[in-house]
């Protein structure tokens, strides 16, 4: 297998695609999204769909590597299976303080070079992270819908608007679905701890069936996000 | 009267109103003198002295006892394991024969982590209950699973939060503070990688007659069949760019740094043959005193400096053994197993890994400025003195003394290297 034939097995990853529930929500946009890994020196994801979820997603990996996020012109052939080709020019004026990745400006043709992948990388590891990469991108879509969905319940928001002496000792689940700190925030924090996919999915599977005793709660969050997610099939 | 003797000294150029002076008299300066307030445009200031070698400086600078460089055996055997597990040893014994509590100034990047892993590895739970660990926000998310699987489970109630280092407030309260600082000075990371990151944009700036020869040796820097020397005007290119962009590309300074640094090298007792040889000699031996004297000066109180840098903080990368290390441990992989950001550090990494197996940490951590915060917050402290003397007092810079000291030796210093 060369190069680009290992780069091209992520289009058959289960996290490829986006549902077509989800399509309601994000259309492929004449900008698409890259995160940018530092230390890696490419781009390990390239999304076309929309900047928040792609910084939010960003953010939960922070945990893993540090990264930048980027706009990049949708006239630049980049795409997913083909990001890790792909690093700014001039990186090497990127400021990296603090792990939390910073979005910068937009990428143009005049930019960005194409490189080649990574040198001194197991090509087939790094599609692997790749893929967690995407998962994690998937599932930050996913509940961000939900968040807004249920955002009724959810007073995380506005907790830092009222003086913590307060706040703190409302101690209630962030939103109906009695789910530790609330169903978002669990989930975060499994991606944001989590190693590999199947890890992730053994605790996403489990805050399900752990939460079977409240299923009236649960039932409209697990609904949905397998609503969004095709998660059943994936 | 400013007495001509002294530890250790430090000029910024960061455009602060009390380094001006400076600016205002930049042309009655000697080449000598505007040659040193340059090289803070290169590095954002000018702390640099030998401990090994020819390096003038405008005035007297020795060596701290205690502070000399080991001397090289190359048979130096002990890995980067065996000299960090027995300093951790130490740090038992001390535990255990003096009841000493000690702090960890926990960063989250690999230095601290490499401390923080020796310590779990190689103390008790009864003995670990004496030691705390000092952090921040910033050192939690630079590396969470290592936090949430280690430091918060058996650190549990000697976990203090701070996002301002000091040294003397710790010491007074009861520890032992341990500093990580030294990591870089033994690896050769920072203004190496710093080149090595810039490679390819640095060849732009070079002759192209030297240009292919030089791509094809992006990937020798640790290469024994390659002298540093063929990285000649690529070194040259890379200390001509100053740190800020409001300074001029300027490769007269940089051709005068790099010949600096080679007449260095040429009178010190120390093989260096590759790039990365070069570049570590540069942190290892000129740099090494800013970081050994950094904690101490920069983050405590003046009324604390001798009894810090007499052992009163712990300078855990500073002993005789990882010197030594560092001295025997060119070229072989060791230190960087590449040029590239996710290679460096690599015997540290690959210590890290052995006790906490995460893949992500080691196959994609990078060097963070983590304490950016802590650094603005002690910029005007740092910034306000430029020496320390031998009687272990500082000497602010801001005095018509100063003034007149610094000028007068400014203006008499020569390019004697050249």
């Amino acid at each position: 297998m060369d190069n680009q034939e290992i780069l091209n097995s992520i289009v058959n990853s289960k996290w490829y695609g986006i549902s077509d529930y989800c399509r309601q929500f994000y259309q492929p946009s004449k900008i698409k999204y890259g995160i940018y890994v530092s230390g890696l020196e490419r781009f390990i994801l390239v999304d076309g769909l929309d900047l928040w979820s792609t910084m939010y997603a960003a953010k939960l990996l922070s945990s893993k590597f540090h990264s930048l996020v980027f706009p990049i012109d949708g006239n630049i052939d980049i795409e997913l299976h083909t990001c890790l080709n792909f690093k700014p020019i001039n990186n090497s004026d990127f400021p990296y303080e603090g792990q939390p990745p910073v979005l910068k400006d937009r990428i143009t043709t005049e930019t960005i070079q194409k490189l080649g992948p990574p040198k001194n990388q197991d090509l087939k590891k790094l599609i692997h992270d790749q893929e967690f990469c995407l998962f994690v991108l998937r599932i930050s879509q996913a509940i961000k819908i939900i968040e807004g969905m249920f955002s009724n319940t959810n007073h995380r928001f506005y907790k830092n608007f009222f003086p913590e002496s307060v706040t703190q000792y409302l101690k209630h689940g962030e939103d109906e679905s009695m789910v530790g700190d609330g169903f978002v925030m669990e989930i975060e924090k499994l991606l944001y701890y989590s190693t590999s996919i199947d890890e992730a999915k053994k605790q996403i599977d489990l805050i399900f069936t752990e939460n079977k005793k409240r299923p009236y709660s649960m039932k409209r969050y697990t609904a949905l996000f397998n609503r969004l997610l095709d998660y059943d099939k994936r | 009267m400013i007495k001509d003797d002294f530890y250790y000294s430090y000029i910024a150029y960061y455009l602060l109103p009390h380094q001006r002076f400076i600016l205002a008299n930049y042309d009655k300066l000697s080449d000598g003198g505007k040659f040193h307030i340059n090289v803070c445009r290169l590095l954002g200031n000018n702390m640099l002295q030998p401990r090994m070698g020819e390096w003038s400086l405008p005035w007297n600078v020795k060596v701290m006892p205690g502070y000399e460089m080991p001397k090289y055996d190359p048979n130096f055997k002990k890995t980067f394991s065996d000299v960090t597990d027995e300093f951790a040893q130490q740090i038992k014994y001390l535990i255990n024969t003096k009841g000493l509590q000690f702090m960890v100034f926990y960063s989250g990047g690999i230095d601290s982590t490499v401390c923080l892993t020796a310590l779990l590895k190689n103390l008790s739970a009864r003995e670990l209950a004496n030691i705390h660990v000092n952090l921040s926000m910033d050192s939690i998310i630079e590396n969470p699973t290592f936090f949430k699987n280690h430091i918060e489970k058996k650190f549990a109630n000697r976990i203090h939060n701070s996002d301002i280092v000091d040294y003397s407030k710790a010491i007074h309260t009861g520890y032992v503070p341990i500093t990580l600082d030294q990591g870089d000075t033994l690896f050769g990371t920072e203004l190496g990688t710093g080149m090595y990151a810039k490679y390819n944009e640095l060849i732009n700036y070079i002759s192209e007659g030297s240009r292919k020869q030089l791509i094809d040796l992006h990937d020798k820097v640790i290469s024994l069949d390659t002298h540093y020397s063929k990285y000649e005007e690529l070194i040259i290119a890379y200390f001509s760019i100053p740190k800020s962009g409001e300074y001029k590309f300027n490769p007269d300074f940089g051709k005068k740094f790099y010949r600096k640094v080679v007449k260095n090298i040429e009178t010190s007792n120390v093989p260096i043959h590759t790039l990365h040889d070069f570049f570590w000699w540069t942190i290892f031996n000129i740099k090494y005193m800013f970081c050994a004297f950094r904690a101490p000066l920069h983050y405590g109180d003046e009324k604390d400096i001798e009894y810090s840098l007499k052992g009163g903080i712990v300078n855990w990368f500073g002993t005789e053994d990882y010197q030594k290390w560092s001295m025997a441990n060119n070229n072989n992989g060791e230190k960087i197993s590449g040029p590239s950001h996710l290679q460096y550090k690599w015997a540290a990494r690959k210590y890290i890994y052995e006790f906490d197996k995460d893949d992500w940490y080691f196959n994609y951590k990078m060097k963070i400025g983590s304490l950016r915060n802590i650094f603005v917050r002690n910029y005007a402290k740092m910034e306000s003195n430029f020496a320390l003397g031998t009687d272990f007092k500082l000497i602010p810079i801001e005095t018509p003394e100063a003034h007149e000291f610094l000028l007068e030796k400014l203006q008499n210093y020569k390019l004697d290297w050249l």
